[in-house]
């Protein structure tokens, strides 16, 4: 593993009072809906926003932070290339991202209907998710010119394609929505925890959806993103 | 440049030195022409070109929860070439000495015996390698990066400013660092107006001036044009205002030590070249003018009401009759009445070689006396 996947992992460990922050108020959010009876379509709802918003906020701001500061441009100028800063950092935070909220996850299936295959799938379709809203960030982080740039352009685009992912509405069938809808990354994270929160069992089917759209649209990105990450850190960085 | 050359880029503010040294760090682009660095174009920098190029910037960028060694290992890292890992002991292009095989441990650099914590450790940072960057000074910070950008395997070495924060024993270690570096071959550039190291540290000049440069030469014949021309300072309280005017009428000895071409013309008095306040207007005219165009602080203000002491006059007298000046110009101060303030006797360096070719300050401290502790008085 390369300096800036250990460099991650270390500050990470540093930071122990935001690393327990990200653990608890997850919980925090969790707990009351999950013990308060809430219809399951509208807490596997805020769970999908929490869940999602925590990858792409976790992602852009401190890209656009380290940038203000100038050790992106640093790290660029010390001979890191764009493929070497962007990608190991993108796998560090998913990963963290993922260990973080798993505690929450794992509260939502307890306190739930949730079923032994959703137990072992759900480590793997939040994954996913959460990769894919790291991913998003980066690109949020290349459009943002200040932290509140990036946690507005975080919130909107995230929403947007929390949307697209049928997380507040159900698309009508046979509509193009209704068609993307399974392609995209979020859709499988919403479907576990709406799973998981009492509403409809997953049938089999849905389960394999859930795990290809979460993984699927995720490496796309993730292909994507590869390709540019010297024009993307490039832009990121720029002073 | 030469391997092991070590250019000097020296200029007030404003003048580009640090623009020129972020287009040689490729932290700019050209807004025109070509710009080539270690034989490839710089137009579109590639990381490897740019892990042959170190850069101390003029602001220490750290991550700062880790520690000091932590970031050293860390940049020591993103730095470390492959392709010249690969090309063994003599590496490749004319900058090549620099490029010794590297191991892969920044704790087991087997060139010269250093490695980036030696570094670290030379310039003073040993006891606090282990701490975070967050708990460091301002100083600790700068000689950090100047251990990172030491410690790398860069060809090309760029410095803006980097002993700004410095105290005297860290300016010294990294002055025998950068040295040590040159000798293995490392082209170094320092952009700095603190001209005092510069003779020991460059092998060449460039004087900056609005983005031109106006002189490109050894330091050592630089200063052979102002050899002989010693600069004493003094600051007084005039007790009346024609104590300026008494000053002046001591100053006189033997005529033809004072005589140089090209030197101030009639006010001067015998055996001094320059007479000059802080706003270079020559002394010996109107004192009522002169002293109106004086910078006035309170006092002077307040002395000019009548309300406070008598007002500060700063003489700047270039000579070459070095301390010898001072018994008569004192005693001729003293005999007027005036209070002596301050009195510093300064040898030229490269801000009057600067002065003299441009006709400016290299900084405002320039300006009459130096601040304390900066002047060889």
């Amino acid at each position: 593993m390369g300096p800036v996947w250990r460099l991650e992992w270390a500050l990470a460990l540093r930071r122990r009072r935001l690393l327990a922050l990200n653990v608890v108020i997850p919980l925090l959010l969790v707990v009351p809906i999950a013990l308060g009876g809430a219809p399951a379509f509208h807490a596997a709802a805020a769970y999908t926003v929490l869940f999602v918003l925590f990858a792409t906020f976790g992602s852009a701001i401190p890209l656009v932070r380290d940038a203000e500061g100038g050790l992106l441009r640093r790290t660029l100028l010390a001979g890191g290339s764009g493929r070497a800063i962007l990608l190991p950092r993108i796998l560090s935070a998913a990963l963290l991202d993922a260990l973080q909220l798993l505690p929450a996850t794992l509260l939502i299936l307890a306190t739930g209907e949730g079923s032994l295959h959703l137990w072992v799938l759900a480590p793997f379709v939040l994954l996913g998710a959460v990769l894919a809203g790291n991913l998003v960030g980066v690109w949020v982080a290349a459009m943002a010119r200040s932290l509140a740039e990036g946690a507005l352009f975080a919130a909107v685009v995230s929403l947007f394609l929390l949307h697209a992912s049928g997380v507040f509405r159900t698309p009508a069938p046979g509509s193009v929505a209704a068609t993307l809808e399974p392609l995209l990354p979020f859709t499988g994270l919403h479907q576990l925890l709406l799973a998981g929160a009492g509403g409809p069992p997953l049938l089999r089917n849905a389960i394999l959806g859930g795990l290809l759209g979460s993984w699927g649209g995720a490496l796309v990105l993730l292909a994507v993103t590869a390709v540019v990450t010297q024009p993307l850190i490039k832009r990121i960085s720029a002073p | 440049m030469e391997a092991g050359e070590r250019l000097a880029l020296i200029g007030p503010n404003g003048s580009g030195k640090t623009t020129l040294a972020r287009l040689l760090a490729t932290d700019l682009s050209p807004s025109g022409g070509e710009l080539y660095l270690l034989g490839e174009s710089a137009r579109r920098p590639t990381p490897e070109l740019r892990r042959r190029i170190g850069y101390a910037g003029d602001r220490p960028i750290h991550w700062e929860p880790l520690t000091g060694a932590e970031n050293l290992r860390f940049f020591w890292e993103v730095g470390r070439s492959r392709r010249h890992e690969a090309a063994g002991p003599e590496g490749e292009g004319p900058l090549s000495r620099s490029s010794t095989s590297p191991s892969s441990d920044p704790d087991d650099d087997s060139r010269s015996g250093r490695t980036p914590l030696s570094v670290a450790r030379s310039l003073g940072l040993g006891p606090v390698l282990d701490e975070p960057v967050s708990r460091y000074s301002f100083g600790m910070r700068r000689r950090l990066l100047l251990s990172e950008v030491l410690a790398s395997r860069a060809q090309l070495l760029l410095f803006d400013e980097p002993t700004v924060g410095l105290d005297p024993s860290g300016v010294a270690a990294f002055g025998q660092e950068l040295l040590e570096r040159a000798r293995e071959g490392a082209a170094v550039v320092l952009a700095t107006n603190e001209v005092r190291e510069v003779p020991d540290w460059a092998t060449r000049v460039l004087f900056l001036s609005e983005g031109r440069v106006v002189a490109d030469d050894a330091p050592g014949s630089l200063l052979l044009r102002v050899k002989g021309r010693t600069l004493v300072t003094v600051r007084f309280r005039a007790r009346d205002e024609e104590a300026g005017g008494k000053a002046e009428a001591g100053l006189g000895g033997d005529p033809s030590e004072g005589a140089d071409e090209g030197s101030e013309p009639a006010p001067v008095p015998p055996g001094v070249l320059a007479l000059l306040r802080d706003d270079e207007s020559p002394v010996g005219q109107d004192h009522t003018s002169r002293r109106a165009s004086l910078e006035e602080g309170p006092d002077e203000r307040g002395a000019r009401s009548g309300t406070g002491p008598s007002p500060l006059v700063t003489l700047r007298v270039q000579t070459p009759r070095g301390a010898r000046l001072l018994p008569p110009l004192l005693e001729a101060l003293l005999d007027s009445g005036a209070e002596i303030q301050d009195v510093r006797v300064r040898e030229p360096d490269l801000r009057d070689v600067f002065r003299e070719l441009t006709g400016k300050e290299l900084t405002a401290d320039d300006r009459g006396a130096e601040p304390p502790g900066r002047g060889d008085g």
